[in-house]
């Protein structure tokens, strides 16, 4: 029986390989032709919106980083105004109307020509949905024909193509088709293929771009906001590039040309201060700014920003301003004169109550370091620091004014004209009008800055009103970021070479 | 026979407990004497010699200011295990007062008492101190304010339960009909009866307290620069961990020291207070 069993058994076991044999046989086919890798970037950045709609909120800023989205005009990266969808712009003699003629080859990615209708009616949307920008809602705007149209602004604009018709957040889009939050039809070199709301957002080339060819199929935007898991998912070869490098990770990737290719070029987000003139004297505001040491700041931030001397790069015709040099005796010779004498601590105090000043500041953009390097900087001339760190100063002390020194960040040149900044800072009731400085006389600068139309009056009226924030010694200006790229050698185009954060992957990026 | 509690000595518990004792009192010592041992200025900046590698001036290196980790360390070491420290001893005062009135006098005051713990103990402890901390904003005393407001419920819960299980002993009627009063009774009959668990229960948190302080100044909500604490400096440093790594271990190294330390001396603590439970 037992022999039985085992021949049975190895009769089976025999078919079975049998079986294997056969199919194998008739498994065999040609193999199929190598199919072409698709070219994917992969890019990492610090935020994600939970919509693609370029005129909500700040999405428009990530649509055009996508290569989604375009403007009627851009701006370089000599911060000169260019044309993009639209071929001009003209004003009219008294400067109310701008007649703006499209480019006849503009089309959406759907093949839909890019008409004098369709942008009207994004404009108005701009100004309908997006609180920054509800002015527009009370243009006039008039159609000529399919590829020109008017726009009257009520009053003169001279930087209307630079605050708004260049602004990322005016991203032309097809209205009448796709879906606006998740998928909508633009007319940039890639279009939406997938996209996760506040996550990674993919897309793909589009095949009707009007603009040239696409060199890329396609691009993947990881969402990564911590800085240590971008120099890690780059060192793996997750990622191929991504900018706003810290200077931890810019010496690392410096120290392996071969691997990396870094690119570093002067940028326009601005590191200052405000000094408060309601609780500080003037002699120990002028102190103050005779003692911080921008260059050695600089030199801390590992390369990453730049001294700065006023709000705007010196390169700029708005960035011709002057400062005192640092002169650590001529600042106690200030406060001796105000009457403060130095215990036997060293440090300086009046009627035995000691000089201690309040610097405020908020854990990003290297502020918090530049708060720890004030407070020993001001300690070396006997100057006490209470510092005080906040998670959101524009919750707390931006709106609250309960500060001596309060440090902040913005971008200061959004698009080659100085009229935002200037307007944001120094205006009376504006963001820091509660530190005492705004006055009359700024105040009729900043409103001639406002209407001029001459581009070299307007610099110098910039440098004028920024000049007078320094004589007063009412802001202090530390740094000028440096836009820091880093990517695989081979990549190329990733927005590199623009000052600009808003401008990303385009036609010509390559792997 | 309580059968919960192994009443045998362990052996060498005593030996043990010295040592740690003694390793502990080192620590404290070094940390009071900080500022006399440091080689350098903690606090002093230096364009010159950031990222500096370890060396004879500075013996753990130099962190992304150019200050002397060494001392930073040892600065830190006040920092990190005097909040510690008073913070179990602030948490140990209220939970203990807070738990024998709730015990003792039971009805309202019990319920209100331990309702409200249960409610604070419905949170992780570290969850609810993040909370805290970002509300009130960073600092030494706001740190220790977040991670004691669930700290104290564990002696409340432990001296009530104290509490309950003693008043019903014959010593404590005596001293009742005897004419003592609630608060007499309470800290002159209960009080040194329960202290032997809760100052073993004490000892053991003041590791884990250690770490919650650290963590949060980790997460930038603690102690914020240029205050020298290791949760913070390790914060501050991470980012350059591949370039400069002493700037993380020094402080990550001491503060993994400290608190299996103070968490041995926990645990000597209460192998002794068995021993003598047993005896």
């Amino acid at each position: 029986m037992k022999k039985l069993l085992a021949l049975m058994m190895i009769l089976v076991l025999a078919l079975s390989l049998a079986a294997c044999g056969k199919k194998e046989e008739e498994d065999v086919t040609p193999e199929p032709e190598p199919v072409a890798e698709k070219k994917i970037l992969r890019i990492a950045e610090s935020f994600a919106y939970a919509s693609l709609d370029a005129h909500k909120d700040y999405n428009g800023w990530y649509t055009s980083i996508y290569g989604m989205t375009e403007t009627l005009f851009k701006i370089g990266n000599d911060l000169s105004v260019q044309p993009l969808l639209a071929t001009k712009a003209e004003a009219s003699e008294d400067g109310l109307t701008w007649t703006i003629t499209l480019n006849p080859k503009a089309k959406f990615s759907n093949g839909n020509a890019v008409t004098s209708d369709m942008v009207i009616r994004n404009l108005q949307r701009v100004g309908e949905v997006n609180d920054s920008y509800h002015d527009v809602s009370e243009y006039v705007f008039t159609k000529i024909d399919d590829t020109t149209f008017t726009i009257n602004t009520g009053s003169v604009y001279p930087t209307l193509l630079t605050d708004k018709l260049a602004s990322s957040a005016f991203g032309i889009m097809d209205l009448d088709a796709g879906n606006l939050d998740n998928a909508p039809v633009c007319t940039g070199p890639f279009k939406a293929k997938s996209f996760e709301p506040e996550g990674t957002v993919e897309v793909e080339k589009n095949e009707n771009y009007w603009n040239g060819t696409v060199k890329l199929d396609g691009v993947v935007f990881e969402y990564m906001s911590d800085d240590e898991s971008k120099l890690m998912a780059m060192q793996s070869g997750e990622i191929d590039g991504y900018s706003s490098v810290t200077a931890a990770a810019k010496q690392i990737y410096e120290s392996d040309p071969s691997r990396y290719k870094v690119t570093v070029i002067p940028a326009t987000r601005l590191q200052f201060y405000v000094l408060n003139k309601n609780t500080l004297s003037d002699n120990v505001r002028k102190a103050i700014n005779l003692t911080v040491d921008c260059q050695d700041i600089a030199n801390y931030l590992g390369g990453t920003t730049s001294a700065a001397v006023g709000p705007f790069g010196a390169s700029a015709p708005y960035g011709k301003v002057t400062k005192p040099a640092v002169d650590t005796a001529a600042a106690e010779a200030a406060l001796q004169a105000d009457g403060y004498t130095k215990n036997s601590d060293g440090m300086y105090e009046k009627n035995g109550k000691p000089l201690t000043i309040k610097v405020c500041y908020y854990s990003a953009r290297s502020l918090d370091t530049i708060a720890t390097i004030l407070e020993r900087q001001f300690k070396a001339v006997g100057i006490g620091v209470e510092l005080v760190g906040v998670e959101d100063a524009d919750s707390t002390y931006r709106v609250t004014g309960d500060y001596d020194l309060a440090l902040y960040c913005m971008i200061a040149d959004k698009s080659g004209d100085p009229y935002y900044c200037v307007n944001a800072l120094y205006r009376k009731g504006g963001d820091w009008g509660l530190a005492g400085f705004p006055n009359d006389e700024c105040e009729a600068l900043i409103d001639e800055l406002k209407s001029e139309t001459d581009i070299n009056r307007r610099a110098e009226l910039a440098n004028q009103i920024v000049q007078m924030t320094i004589d007063d010694n009412a802001f202090g200006y530390i740094g000028l970021f440096n836009k820091t790229t880093v990517s695989a050698p081979s990549v190329v185009n990733i927005g590199e070479n623009s000052p600009f954060d808003f401008y990303a992957v385009n036609a010509d990026t390559d792997k | 026979m309580n059968i919960l509690v192994d009443k045998k000595p362990r052996k060498g518990a005593k030996t043990r407990f010295i040592v740690f004792m003694i390793l502990a009192g080192i620590l404290v010592v070094l940390s009071v004497i900080a500022p006399k041992l440091a080689p350098n200025d903690p606090y002093e900046i230096s364009s010159a010699n950031i990222n500096a590698s370890p060396s004879a001036q500075y013996p753990m290196g130099t962190d992304r200011l150019g200050r002397c980790v060494f001392s930073r360390v040892l600065m830190g070491a006040r920092t990190s295990i005097f909040s510690a420290v008073a913070l179990v001893a602030i948490t140990f005062v209220i939970g203990s007062l807070l738990g024998m009135a709730a015990g003792w006098y039971g009805g309202i005051v019990d319920t209100l008492i331990m309702r409200f713990a249960d409610i604070l103990l419905a949170f992780p402890q570290m969850v609810l101190a993040i909370a805290v901390a970002g509300i009130l904003g960073g600092g030494m005393f706001n740190a220790m304010l977040a991670m004691g407001i669930t700290g104290w419920t564990v002696y409340a819960r432990l001296a009530r339960a104290q509490v309950l299980a003693l008043k019903r002993e014959a010593y404590v009627d005596a001293a009742r009909l005897s004419g003592c009063s609630s608060l007499a009774i309470m800290f002159r009959t209960l009080l040194p009866n329960m202290l032997g668990p809760m100052i073993v229960n004490a000892s053991i948190q003041i590791g884990s307290m250690m770490v919650g302080i650290a963590g949060l100044s980790f997460l930038g909500i603690g102690i914020n620069e240029p205050q020298a604490e290791w949760g913070s400096m390790i914060n501050n440093s991470r980012a350059y961990i591949q370039l400069a790594p002493w700037a993380v271990l020094g402080p990550a190294i001491a503060t993994i020291i400290t608190v299996m330390i103070f968490n041995y001396l926990g645990d000597c603590v209460r192998d002794v207070m068995d021993v003598e439970a047993g005896e």
